[in-house]
């Protein structure tokens, strides 16, 4: 049976059992009957003859041209991965961890521009931080330096009492000194009892008067004069006149807690000095 | 190991960076795909950058690869349509003239791909006949040819290949057929 196609040509209606017969795809129920069909069709016959010559020269072409070709050799740019196989790993140096940062970082710039501002803002946090634990030590220290109002003729300035005591000086270091009442003011020519309190308990006002004898109550008294005339005298030399009065006035200490006073009384002090 | 693996499960393997998965897959394949491209092109030197490249961007896209296909019908696709591009850069440089039909009677050829001593004059003028009328074929028809005659796939894999139904692939290549017999009969040469 034949059909005519959209461009005017006989087109036999067994092209596809012609193509399968062909190239042996057909069962064996199919072969016979195209067998039977092509006996009985004679274009379908000198159809399926040209064919066999057109495939048989391009069987030909393939043979001549193709067969006799080497493959070419096929180059696939693999991605490098490091393999930890145990021999490799031994010859190899070991990899650091900075060495996986370095590469982080290489593969692209964002990478590094986002480490560097990362970075940046921390010192900046870190350095308002310090700069604030700064500050408060240094008001923490203040606190800690205030003297307390004294009652009156009991010294208040027990580290100029301490360096008069101690041949005048007044740079030995007393920041461990903490103004009590109670220090030692007894005339010793130096040799006081290292009233240096290493504890950093707060100060606490005392009522110095309630165990000090009149002999001891005059020799605190003996103290502060020459304290004053010191001060007096320094403040003119740089040319400040500082008032008795204003030198008296130290700052207060206020709202300090009433801790434990292990600091040696001063009624101990001038016992032991009037024991000698 | 791996020559024991399905072709899908090399893919897989090669996903997670197995050279040696990927390897084995461009052993299996690389001379049918090969063929194919030398079919399509009809250039020695042609049909190998066509196949390095198939496989090359078959590679890189490794992760795209879905197993709803066959790793043998992807690798088709690819290397058909290297071999149209391959085929319009030819066009465009203008050094071959097998995809113009309309220049198929110039006597204008590119050098056969191999020239063989042995061979005579007039077996290297047949064959570059056919040669060129298999080039001279579209694209659908030429591709369906090659496949069958270059690199022996049955009906169904060419099918599942191309991804067409197997009535098309068999209509299509009885028409393939019809046409390069029109082609050779044109021309004066003896059919072995």
């Amino acid at each position: 049976m034949f059909a005519i196609d959209n461009k005017n040509n006989l087109s036999c209606a067994f092209a596809e059992e012609t193509v399968e017969y062909l190239y042996g795809e057909t069962s064996a129920v199919d072969k016979n009957a195209f067998e039977r069909h092509l006996k009985s069709c004679p274009t379908c016959a000198e159809e399926f003859s040209a064919f066999n010559a057109v495939r048989a020269s391009v069987l030909e072409w393939r043979n001549e041209d193709f067969a006799t070709l080497a493959s070419p050799p096929i180059e696939i740019p693999y991605r490098k991965t490091v393999e930890f196989n145990q021999t490799i790993s031994e010859a190899q140096p070991p990899i650091f961890w900075h060495s996986r940062f370095r590469r982080l970082f290489s593969l692209s710039p964002v990478w590094t521009y986002s480490a560097a501002f990362a970075l940046i803002l921390v010192g900046i946090c870190a350095a308002f931080f310090f700069l604030n634990i700064s500050k408060k030590d240094e008001i923490a220290d203040l606190k800690e330096n205030q003297t307390i109002a004294a009652p009156p003729g009991a010294s208040t300035d027990s580290q100029e009492l301490a360096s008069i005591l101690t041949d005048g000086t007044e740079n030995e270091s007393v920041n461990e000194v903490y103004r009590s009442n109670e220090t030692a003011t007894a005339v010793n020519n130096g040799k006081i009892a290292n009233s240096v309190i290493t504890n950093k308990s707060k100060v606490e006002q005392r009522n110095i008067n309630r165990q000090l004898t009149p002999h001891k109550i005059n020799a605190i008294k003996t103290a502060n004069q020459e304290i004053s005339l010191r001060r007096t005298k320094e403040s003119n030399n740089f040319g400040n006149k500082v008032s008795p009065a204003t030198t008296n006035k130290l700052p207060k200490l206020s709202n300090f807690e009433e801790d434990e006073d292990k600091s040696l009384r001063l009624a101990e002090l001038l016992e032991d000095a009037d024991a000698r | 190991m791996v020559k024991n693996l399905t072709d899908e499960q090399l893919v897989e393997q090669a996903v997670n960076d197995n050279s040696e998965a990927f390897g084995e897959i461009v052993k299996r394949w690389e001379r049918k795909i090969f063929a194919l491209c030398f079919g399509m092109l009809g250039r020695e030197d042609e049909a190998g950058d066509a196949a390095q490249e198939t496989f090359i961007l078959a590679y890189r896209n490794l992760k795209n690869f879905r197993g709803e296909a066959k790793v043998s019908s992807w690798l088709h696709r690819i290397a058909v349509n290297q071999c149209l591009t391959v085929k319009r850069r030819a066009k465009t440089r203008s050094e071959s003239f097998f995809d113009d039909e309309n220049n198929a009677d110039e006597k204008v050829f590119v050098a056969p791909a191999r020239l063989s001593p042995a061979r005579t004059t007039e077996q290297n003028e047949r064959l570059k006949i056919i040669r060129q009328a298999v080039v001279s074929l579209t694209a659908e028809l030429r591709q369906v040819v090659v496949m069958k005659e270059f690199e022996e796939m049955t009906f169904q894999e060419i099918a599942e290949a191309l991804d067409l139904p197997l009535s098309t692939v068999k209509s299509r290549l009885y028409t393939a057929l019809k046409q390069l017999r029109l082609k050779l009969e044109r021309t004066p040469m003896e059919i072995v």
